[in-house]
């Protein structure tokens, strides 16, 4: 089975891993009085639980609010939506009304009126 | 395996409970903490910025992780984090050296003088690492020591620095190609 380029030959790569461990350079050791500068430095920076503050009194109101806008906007767009509807049965029934209107009878019927007299 | 899960867990929920203490306004037990990962955050910024100003890097990678404890979610261990923000202070800090570049080298070199091996052997072969990690970039220097040296597993360095595991793959290849490479023109066949 041939290996891909990934992933050579395994046992090379486990003698280069226990190389590097081996001659890896330790770092030195920390400064004696490290871990009580950086204990100071913390103390100076006391943790603000901003966050919490600010999903409560703030997030919630926003996420509120665009629930809000959201729910408008769909009531907004059902009303158009009877409105639009509404226009569209009236256009038709007049637009009905037009082609089956009292002039296009009378066409008709003057045409048929002519029928009985011809015969 | 079950006893080193068992570890695993164990160690985040001790994380868990000291990140709340700290939250709670416990600074002894970001104490704990430090003490727990200082060793670690030393070993990846060492071969990365070199010895000089490092008790300061660590100081600084510290003082991030603190700052931005309220917004940690614990969806990643606190280790992966931590050594994101190692990678990030490192990056800054090779960033403000940009323009003297050669001059870090020569403080990585130079602090490997400062603590020198058992025999001359290994002095030769540490020096002869240093200078092929200096001929790495830092992102495929960081997967060579996150990997093969911290023993961290190719999925969570893809976390750690947000890339893909193929990346982290073919990072170490080319980071183990290059050291393998400069062994050999040193000398050297590991």
């Amino acid at each position: 089975m041939s290996q891909t380029p990934l992933e050579p030959n395994r046992s090379e790569e486990e003698r280069l891993q226990q190389f590097l461990r081996q001659s890896r350079t330790s770092p030195p050791p920390p400064s004696s009085d490290l871990e009580d500068r950086i204990l100071r430095s913390i103390a100076a920076h006391p943790l603000k639980q901003r966050s919490r503050l600010f999903w409560g009194w703030v997030g919630i109101p926003i996420l509120v609010a665009m629930l809000l806008s959201w729910v408008g906007y769909r009531r907004w767009q059902a009303q158009m939506l009877v409105q639009e509807t509404e226009a569209l049965e009236t256009f038709l029934v007049s637009t009905w009304g037009g082609l089956l209107g009292q002039d296009g009878v009378e066409a008709e019927t003057w045409w048929i009126e002519l029928g009985p007299e011809g015969s | 395996m079950q006893a080193a899960r068992d570890t695993f867990n164990a160690d985040n929920a001790d994380d868990a409970e000291l990140i709340q203490r700290c939250l709670n306004g416990n600074s002894q037990s970001f104490r704990q903490l430090y003490r727990k990962y200082q060793q670690s955050v030393r070993n990846i910024l060492y071969p990365l910025c070199g010895a000089d100003s490092l008790d300061d890097l660590v100081q600084e990678v510290f003082l991030r992780a603190w700052k931005g404890l309220p917004r940690f979610r614990g969806s990643a261990q606190f280790s992966t984090w931590l050594y994101r923000i190692c990678w990030n202070v490192a990056s800054d800090q090779r960033r403000r050296y940009a323009r003297q570049r050669s001059q870090t080298q020569e403080l990585v070199l130079s602090a490997l003088a400062a603590h020198p091996g058992p025999d001359v052997m290994q002095l030769h072969h540490q020096q002869a690492l240093q200078r092929g990690m200096a001929q790495l970039s830092p992102e495929q220097c960081l997967v060579l020591v996150l990997h093969d040296l911290e023993d961290l597993p190719q999925k969570e360095i893809a976390h750690i620095l947000g890339i893909p595991v193929g990346t982290v793959k073919s990072r170490l290849f080319h980071a183990r190609t290059t050291i393998r490479k400069h062994l050999l023109q040193e000398g050297i066949t590991p």
